[in-house]
């Protein structure tokens, strides 16, 4: 028997595909996420209501339909998704690319959430204050709302991280199962469960695995949203 | 030299704002009022932070808003410091960085022409003696240190016109005149007109020579800081 530090190659596979995929979803999303955060917050608007349903949907929604819309827009035969493989021959069917993009769409609103807040805590008095020192907006923008936004932006990422690591129904019903492609951790562990003669050790391994990036990520955010709290009381 | 020139009007819910005044040559001007007359109000439409509804601010020569000729030069372009109550200071930086954050270039503000009246950094910092703060962040200074640095950010960013609202109004009243003193000096050594904004009359009397008063939203006159 393994010992259990020792992964076979579809454990591996699945836990080095599960982590490129995470990363990649909050790379994609983290530019949207701090525009959409800081429009949420600092703006007010017609429509507002219906932006923040449209980003915060996918939290509510059964996972298999975000799937499935993802699929209608973004198979290769999908509203967008044809464009985007005849001009461009990009294609989120059935690969890795389309895992990243139903992560991102899932965990988006979490990340947004966070950094909405971080920037709502962000006093507008500095941003006024920078205006009169002659720094323009997008001066303000980076120099003063972001890094006093920080905290919470780094904890959102770190929780949508978590998120994309623990995504299944939307993938699964957008990109399958398929090895070495789209076999996620959880999907992994899911086809695991549906073979009976699959060892039990492996299935457990990939569920402490995830367990302990899980609880990690949730720390880590943790610390981070204390730290805008003790210095945003600090001001 | 030194011109102020406003007729504006605002409506913020109930209240009808409503400032007329022209002044010439002045070095500090005082603006006194009690609290929530709309002392502030009036700040804030000249810095560019709250947009009249209809009439016109003129510096000196400089048209900063004029609704006629729809003219309203966005704050970062106004070149108007304001310091207000609680100094504001940049909490994620250090103190040199709050100084150097309104210089165009940061050489700019090193560089010195060997005048005393220079607006340089090294000038400014002996001035307002604050040189042994640079390293630390504004959380770690006190009350009086932090009104030094928030002038000092101010002037390096050499506006044409200083905004002062309130600056000393957390402050005891030993620091308060130590400061007023020093704000009269930068003010008359840098060559940099000044609105000082206060409900306290003693304090008006030591820093300016002219004052408006403020009252129901509208300037009521322009009196000598010395008959308040």
């Amino acid at each position: 028997m393994d010992g259990f530090l020792s992964f076979n190659y579809n454990e591996l596979t699945a836990i080095k595909l599960s982590l490129k995929i995470a990363l990649c979803s909050i790379i994609v999303t983290l530019p949207f996420g701090i525009l959409c955060g800081y429009i949420l917050a600092r703006f007010s608007f017609r429509g507002k209501i219906l932006l923040d349903s449209i980003v915060n949907l996918p939290l509510i929604l059964p996972p298999v339909i975000t799937g499935y819309l993802l699929l209608l827009t973004f198979g290769k035969n999908g509203y967008i998704g044809k464009y985007l493989y005849n001009l461009f021959d990009i294609s989120f069917a059935f690969n890795w690319k389309g895992a990243v993009l139903a992560s991102a769409v899932v965990s988006f609103p979490l990340m947004v959430r966070a950094i909405r807040v971080a920037i709502e805590q962000v006093d507008p008095s500095y941003e006024k204050v920078a205006g009169t020192l002659g720094a323009s907006k997008l001066k303000v923008f980076f120099t003063i709302t972001i890094p006093l936004a920080m905290n919470g932006i780094i904890a959102g990422t770190v929780t949508a991280f978590a998120r994309s690591l623990g995504e299944f129904g939307a993938t699964i019903t957008f990109v399958s199962n398929i090895p070495g492609k789209t076999n996620t951790i959880p999907i992994e562990i899911y086809s695991l469960i549906q073979n009976p003669s699959s060892a039990d050790a492996s299935i457990i391994k990939l569920v402490i695995i995830s367990i302990v990036i899980a609880f990690l990520s949730l720390i880590l955010s943790e610390v981070f949203v204390r730290k805008t709290i003790a210095s945003s009381k600090d001001r | 030299m030194n011109t102020l020139d406003i007729n504006i009007k605002k409506q913020l819910g109930d209240n009808s704002f409503n400032y007329k005044v022209k002044i010439d040559n002045f070095n500090i001007l005082g603006v006194f009022g009690d609290s929530g007359v709309g002392k502030s109000t009036f700040i804030n439409m000249i810095a560019g932070i709250i947009k009249p509804d209809a009439g016109y601010i003129k510096i000196s020569d400089t048209v900063l808003f004029n609704s006629e000729n729809n003219i309203n030069q966005p704050i970062h372009q106004r070149n108007v410091g304001v310091i207000f109550q609680d100094t504001k200071l940049f909490p994620h930086l250090s103190v040199k960085s709050n100084l150097l954050y309104g210089c165009k270039r940061e050489a700019g503000c090193r560089s010195s022409s060997g005048s005393k009246n220079d607006i340089n950094f090294d000038n400014i910092i002996s001035i307002l003696g604050i040189e042994a703060l640079l390293d630390r962040k504004p959380n770690k200074l006190s009350g009086g240190e932090k009104s030094r640095v928030a002038i000092g950010r101010a002037i390096l960013s050499r506006p044409k016109l200083l905004l002062m609202d309130e600056p000393n109004a957390s402050l005891d009243s030993k620091k308060k005149e130590q400061l007023l003193d020093l704000y009269k000096l930068m003010a008359t050594e840098f060559h940099i007109p000044t609105i000082f904004v206060t409900h306290s009359k003693e304090e008006l009397k030591q820093i300016s020579k002219q004052t408006i008063i403020i009252e129901d939203y509208s300037i009521k006159a322009v009196v000598q800081s010395d008959t308040l």
